[in-house]
């Protein structure tokens, strides 16, 4: 794990969650280090062309927004390619007998009949990235690759509805496929994969196939023979018919129709520990039934643990909860201090924990008020014990707070005993869990039972309400319940800002987070309620507008001085030197002409060969035809429109030595001859030669892009204050960069206005580049600066060197001389390196930049 | 399961044919209705790559080409589909145009005619083949709440239905529609009088489908006094509102109704309305990529649904841009190419932001078609596909040994050289003509800067390999229009003097039987007071069976005076479009 970017390692003394975890997985962790480093030998050059795809690229999505995968996502793909592809690992014994050599007490599977791999995996850190990608590895292989072990059939398995609509919505119609840069373009036209949910029919045929479905799809499936009716009934009425659309959701069946091994995925599959379970039942019999068998199982879980709390011996990767909070890949869970306050004896939930749902509330409004200006819009998730406190907590706040939680602005989702949202609720959640995430719900709270259970979360949970009765037994995965509030708001945003979740709850449901934080040994942080919620949001200031700083854009046009149309609209035909042609068959060419350095009178023999049209009807077309040719001949794209007005008056007023009329048949004919052919072409074709050969010149167009248009942004690490910046505050990323920033403001008498650059989401500027494979990158400078005398500065603050600095010096620099070349205003880029900017001690910016530029 | 079988529905290695996936990008012709403001703003969006506002989309181009192009963009995004697909008897794209009164046909154009045969070719088989072939796309493009509804009549309702079937699924079949009209058509001769469309109600998932009750008039059979119901009543009697049943009594459209335009197939509004109703709300995305005479657009526009209108026939996105500029408060939309590409439009004349915008939409839409991607901030250097660099040359100039040097020049510049330089040290040059010989003095050029730099021929070379098979992919350049133009007093006669359209563009049949210019003229329109802002078809004109020859002039009285400008629209049999911009003072 040698390239994870940490940010925030420096804020909690960490560098890496040191957790218990599976007993293959430290091992499988060095090997995949140390083959990472080797560059990936082994694997095959279809695995290896992915991985380059997908992690050294840097994506842009059809709507212009960046994006990366995080490095988990990375890690898991890289895991699992390893093992299969380079160890080799196809039993779990194997795998034990590799990766967990000296851990005692662990048990071959009983029934190790193909590759079964677990990939555990923090709730929010994006593991349905991971299935997508690693559907794409197995089909490439197959099917670029002509790899025929690895499988272009895949079955995703949800472990109950709430889950598998969640899958629905990203593979339905292949929707993850077609967004996430999951298949690189040097492969697109090998991809042809249909992606069905369950209840679709079999479409046109495809190389591959994506079934995903909820495992009761196949426990129903294998009870559909009807259990009442006697066989001597059947035997003389004929058998029953059967129930209209069974065909569509014989998922089975059509798997093992394709042919070919299969791969199967269960999503959140921490049920299937059990070798006997009806689920994994029907695995082992898909893998009888599918030619080839499967080509193996991955279990994707962010809690794959035995009912006594260990982890699955089978786990080739984890990413634990500690290590996502560090990476801030999820929110930060924090346990506000809630001195003075407690249950109330009362069996109505609503007055029993009237002081929590207070609390809750208040720090609930200040989010709001905190994000209105980042235009988010915090939500207030309560989770009680049963329905019916659901019920009375939802009824209460509605009342209590009618602005804010009356009517549609409160959501309660009732669940089942199993922790799944009741049919009655589906709909509901499900839509509001879309539009909160875009923005346009009116719901503010969501009130529900703590028994709910993963597949449903919102990203806009800022605060977390728990009660729960202190002797509940209730068995509850504690990453559930927290997990419904962790995935981030911000994520795509790129900005240095620590999402938090407030975690406020009673005796009873912080016992509940204590044993998660032993689980995955965190200890998180603590707020006091009744400190207020600062979010430090950075934006340009009205009142600084003398600081701003406009970035030109750099998208040249190449154009000629003047046009090639206009060029050949000014020709003047008259002045053409041409011989005069022959009016009727017979006539000869009046006047000599050389071609190809010989004298001849007569071209008909020559010309024929080459220069012949079908039978005109019209002058047109004939007009047409000669505009077409001297276009070819003189490599003129465009310009027949151009072309065609000169031709005609040519034939019209010049060819023939006199003006003539096209209309008339004897003229049609005369135009089309073989010598008027070559003529019409050679003369236009002199003409014209010497004005094609003008080379292109940029020039740019249109505006820069102004500091001032920034959007605003949470921030979270120190900021400080400048008077020469157009923001509210300087967003230094770190103490080098304060110091920096600090010499410009209080120092550099010489320059007038700097600003630390905003993320690329927030202004749209960052500088594309090539690193050495030719893959497309940017780089986003930290500083700009203006002189007095009007020189724009680049400024990159380097502490330490990293591979792509190379790079993106050579783009800066590059930039930086387009730009100055483009706009007439000069733009210079300096790198100032940490140690020797503290030995210098400049005394200006000038100074500064004649030490580092 | 039973199961339709037609000649080419499986290949010899008995798999199902599916349709051609090639993903064309699309060309922006113009944004109708939009103020200069907007235009300024997207502009500036497209420098900045940042995703730019929603608009409403009219296509012209073959559903083959669009159904697959639109996939790309809106897989599981579209809430509602209203087709009315063309059906071959009695409907091979010719139109049947009342003028004043009389009855005139506008004969097909030639790609109409392809179109048609590559439907009809082998009669049934084919036209099941395309009719699943659309089914497919349709399917993938709806989103989980969506409804398809397709127009048919009772000639093919049967076998479209088997194959809707096999692709949404039974249980998806929703309805049935009749559509019962008392207009048209004579008594037949043999059986009763045929007097309703079929149109076929599915929808992606039961569960999910958008569903509105929508009310209709229910007449009693007797007077009653009680009123435990609501019961009102008009001349027609007393009646309840009850939900709408499946068969719908619509008046078909008569020629002297508000809506009528003129064009054979239009369906009445009221009929798209109730089902635009039923199966979406306002802001879902309605879709028709058979559009007609633009109902299902008008509809959308009106019920403030999102639309996307498609056809293959110029007169039909014509006309339907002409409809859509007649409601009321149109939000702007942008029309737009998709298979026939226009190069003039690429064409940058003059400087300044407009030339930007062109460059960049050029640029990107090459690129898109190359399957590259794009990069920004250099001169020469454009985009980036497996590893090697791209550059696009420009539209109306050849690549020059000059522009050779400074794309070898900038890569060296940019992409370095020593140990930093990249692995593959190579440029794709796509341009349209090469003033030099390619394999020489060019190559000679890169080789001595140490670049593999290879030449590509637009749009041959750059263009997917299958959509080159298919052959009917075209970039047309601009064709030249004389215009002449005579006044006396308010009155202005205007006179096609001139029409010439590259001579390869056109198939050696159809040039053959050409005898004069005024025969490449599909129909042509004018614009008698032009804002500068969207092109309005207050005149056309277009040859008729009865009158086989083209009007080649048009008269206009202005009523006031004042500086007029005046905008010729010449559509050729290819479908494409040739403006001519006039000026005229009128006393």
């Amino acid at each position: 794990m040698a390239r994870r970017r940490r940010p925030d390692v420096e804020e909690l003394g960490l560098l890496e969650a040191r957790v218990t975890t599976a007993p293959c997985v430290p091992a499988i962790r060095k090997a995949v280090a140390d083959w990472r480093a080797k560059r990936y030998k082994g694997a095959s050059d279809t695995s290896r062309l992915l991985l380059n795809h997908w992690f050294a690229v840097e994506h842009r999505l059809p709507n212009g927004s960046r994006f990366e995968y995080h490095q988990a996502q990375r890690d898991a793909m890289e895991t699992l390619i390893y093992i299969y592809e380079v160890a080799g690992i196809r039993r779990h014994r194997d795998l034990l007998e590799r990766f967990a050599g000296n851990v005692p007490g662990i048990h071959v599977l009983q029934y190790d009949l193909f590759p079964r791999f677990g990939i555990k995996m923090a709730t929010g850190s994006g593991k349905t990235k991971v299935i997508a990608l690693a559907i794409a590895w197995q089909y490439f292989n197959a099917v670029a690759g002509g790899l025929d072990k690895f499988a272009r059939t895949f079955l995703v398995v949800a472990p109950n509805v709430i889950v598998f609509e969640r899958l629905r919505t990203d593979f339905e119609g292949s929707r993850i496929f077609r967004v996430d840069p999951v298949v690189p373009p040097e492969l697109e036209i090998y991809w042809d994969v249909d992606c069905y949910v369950r209840g679709e029919p079999e479409r046109a045929t495809s190389q591959g196939a994506v079934y995903v479905t909820n495992i009761q799809q196949f426990y129903e499936h294998s009870e559909t023979p009807d259990p009442v009716e006697p066989d001597e009934m059947a035997a003389v009425l004929g058998t029953t018919p059967p129930s209209g659309d069974g065909e569509a959701d014989d998922f089975d069946r059509r798997m093992a129709e394709r042919g070919g091994p299969c791969l199967v995925i269960n999503d959140e599959g921490h049920h299937t520990h059990d070798e006997d379970s009806e689920w994994n039942k029907f695995i082992r019999r898909l893998h009888g039934e599918v030619s080839g068998g499967l080509s193996g199982q991955l279990d994707f879980s962010a809690t794959p643990r035995y009912a006594k709390g260990g982890l699955f011996t089978w786990i080739v990767y984890d990413y634990p909860l500690k290590q996502a909070i560090i990476d801030n890949v999820v929110k930060r869970p924090t346990k506000g201090v809630t001195s003075g306050i407690g249950d109330q004896p009362s069996t109505v939930a609503s007055v029993k924990y009237q002081a929590y749902l207070t609390a809750g509330v208040e720090r609930w409004r200040e989010y709001r008020q905190q994000l209105a200006v980042l235009d988010k819009k915090p939500i207030l998730f309560v989770m009680l014990n049963s329905t019916a406190e659901a019920d009375d907590v939802g009824d209460y706040l509605r009342v209590k707070y009618p602005e804010e939680f009356g009517g549609e602005m409160l959501l309660i989702i009732h669940t089942d005993k199993s922790g799944e949202i009741s049919k009655r609720s589906l709909d509901k959640a499900r839509e509001v869990a879309r539009r909160v995430d875009e923005g346009e719900s009116p719901v503010n709270a969501i009130v529900s039972v703590l028994m709910l259970r993963e597949g449903w979360d919102v990203q806009n949970v800022t605060v977390i309400v728990g009660l729960r009765p202190y002797s509940s037994k209730a068995n509850i995965l504690p990453e559930q319940t927290i997990g419904r509030g962790l995935r981030r708001m911000f994520a795509g945003m790129g900005v240095p800002y620590t999402e938090r979740v407030d975690v406020i709850g009673n005796t009873g449901f912080l016992k509940f987070v204590d044993q998660l934080e032993h689980e995955e040994d965190i200890a998180l942080e603590e707020f006091d309620l009744k400190e207020p919620l600062v979010i430090t949001t950075i934006a340009p200031d009205a009142a600084k507008s003398s600081r701003d700083i406009s970035i030109p854009i750099l998208s040249p046009i190449l154009a000629r001085k003047k046009t090639l149309t206009e060029e050949i609209a000014s020709l003047d035909v008259r002045a053409f030197e041409s011989p005069v042609l022959p009016r009727k068959p017979g006539d000869r060419v009046a006047g000599t002409f050389r071609y190809e350095g010989k004298d001849i009178i007569t071209l008909e023999k020559i010309v024929e060969r080459e220069y012949t049209i079908p039978e005109p009807q019209t002058a047109e077309e004939v007009i047409s035809y000669y505009a077409k040719r001297i276009a070819q001949d003189v490599k003129l794209p465009s310009q027949f429109a151009a072309l065609v007005p000169k031709v005609r008056e040519f034939l019209e007023i010049k060819a023939f030595g006199t003006k003539v009329d096209l209309t008339t048949t004897e003229m049609i004919k005369a135009i089309a001859t073989p010598v008027a052919s070559y003529l019409t072409v050679k003369t236009f074709a002199t003409a014209l030669r010497g004005l094609v050969i003008e080379e292109l010149t940029p020039t740019l167009e249109g505006q820069g892009r102004k500091l001032s248009e920034t959007q605003p942004y949470p921030f979270s690490r120190p900021t400080m204050t400048a008077s020469k910046t157009i923001f509210n505050l300087v967003a230094a990323d770190n103490e080098f960069e304060r110091d920096f920033a600090r010499f410009v403001e209080d120092r550099a008498g010489d320059v007038e206005a700097f600003a630390k650059l905003p993320p690329i989401s927030r202004l749209p500027f960052s500088i594309e580049y090539t690193d050495n494979a030719t893959n497309l990158r940017f780089y986003e400078p930290d500083f700009v600066a203006r002189q007095r005398d009007g020189t724009h500065w680049l400024i990159e603050t380097k502490g330490r060197e990293d591979i792509d600095v190379v790079h993106k010096d050579r783009a800066a620099q590059i930039w930086c001389e387009n730009a100055t070349l483009l706009t007439g205003i000069a733009w210079r880029y300096v790198k100032v390196p940490q140690a020797e900017f503290a030995k210098l001690q400049p005394a200006d910016f000038n100074e500064l930049a004649l030490a580092f530029s | 399961m039973t199961e339709l079988i037609w000649e080419g529905k499986y290949d010899k290695d008995g798999r199902k044919v599916g349709p051609l996936r090639v993903a064309l990008p699309f060309q922006t012709v113009e944004t109708a209705n939009e103020s200069v403001k907007d235009r300024q703003r997207t502009l500036d969006l497209f420098a900045g790559g940042r995703p730019s506002e929603w608009r409403n989309r009219l296509i012209w181009g073959d559903k083959k080409y669009v159904l697959p192009a639109v996939l790309a963009e809106f897989a599981g995004k579209v809430d509602l589909i209203y087709i009315d697909p063309p059906f071959a008897t009695g409907q091979n794209f010719s139109f049947t145009v009342q003028i004043d009164g009389e009855e005139f046909v506008k004969e097909p154009s030639a790609i109409e005619v392809k179109a048609y045969r590559d439907t009809w070719g082998k009669g049934l088989d084919s036209y099941f083949q395309w009719t699943y072939e659309t089914a497919v796309f349709l399917y993938e493009l709806l989103s989980e709440k969506g409804s398809l509804y397709v127009h048919l009549d009772y000639r093919v309702v049967g076998p479209v239905r088997m194959i809707l079937d096999s692709i949404f699924g039974v249980q998806n079949l929703i309805n049935e529609i009749i559509w019962y009209y008392k207009t048209g058509g004579m008594p037949e001769l043999l059986g009763f009088g045929r007097k309703h469309d079929n149109i076929l109600f599915y929808v992606k998932n039961r569960d999910r489908a958008t569903w509105n009750p929508q009310k209709e008039k229910s007449y009693l059979m007797h007077k009653y006094g009680f009123s435990n119901i609501e019961i009102y009543s008009d001349q027609g009697g007393q009646y309840t509102l009850v939900n709408s049943r499946d068969v719908f009594d619509i008046p078909a459209l008569r020629g002297n109704q508000p809506e009528t335009v003129s064009y054979p197939t239009q369906k009445p509004e009221a009929l798209v309305e109730r089902l635009v109703r039923a199966s979406s709300n306002e802001g879902d995305l309605v879709m028709d990529c058979f559009v007609g005479s633009g109902t299902t657009a008008v509809v959308a526009e009106r019920l403030k649904r999102r639309w996307i209108a498609a056809d293959l026939s110029r007169f039909s996105t014509e006309t339907t841009r002409k409809r859509l500029l007649a409601v009321p408060h149109v939000t702007p939309f942008v029309v737009q190419n998709l298979g026939k590409y226009e190069r003039q439009l690429w064409q940058a004349a003059e400087f300044g932001e407009e030339a930007l915008g062109k460059t960049l939409a050029y640029r990107r839409f090459i690129l898109g078609l190359y399957k590259s991607k794009p990069i920004e901030g250099y001169a020469w250097l454009h985009g980036l596909k497996d590893g090697r660099m791209v550059h696009v040359a420009t539209v109306d100039a050849p690549v020059t040994v000059g522009d050779v040097k400074q794309i070898a020049a900038e890569f060296q510049r940019v992409l370095g050289a020593g140990k930093n330089a990249p692995m593959t040290r190579a440029v794709d040059v796509l341009g349209w003509d090469f003033a030099f010989e390619l394999n020489e003095v060019a190559r000679q050029t890169a080789g001595r800067a140490g670049l593999d730099m290879r030449f590509w021929r637009i749009p041959r070379e750059v263009l997917d390999k299958r959509a080159v098979e298919q052959g009917d992919v075209r970039f047309f350049e601009l064709a030249a229009l004389d215009v002449d133009i005579k006044q006396k007093a308010k009155e202005v006669v205007l006179r096609l003097r001139d029409f010439v359209i590259p001579a390869d563009d056109v198939p050696q049949d159809v040039q053959q039987s050409v005898k004069d210019w005024s025969q490449w003229i599909d129909y042509w329109a004018i614009d008698w007071d032009h804002r500068g802002d969207a092109f309005h078809n207050e005149w056309q004109a277009f040859r008729t069976k009865a009158e086989p020859k083209l009007p080649k002039s048009a008269e206009h009285v202005y009523e006031t005076a004042g500086n007029y400008q005046i905008v010729v629209k010449v559509i050729d049999i290819l479908g494409n479009d040739t403006t001519k911009t006039l000026k005229v003072k009128v006393p």
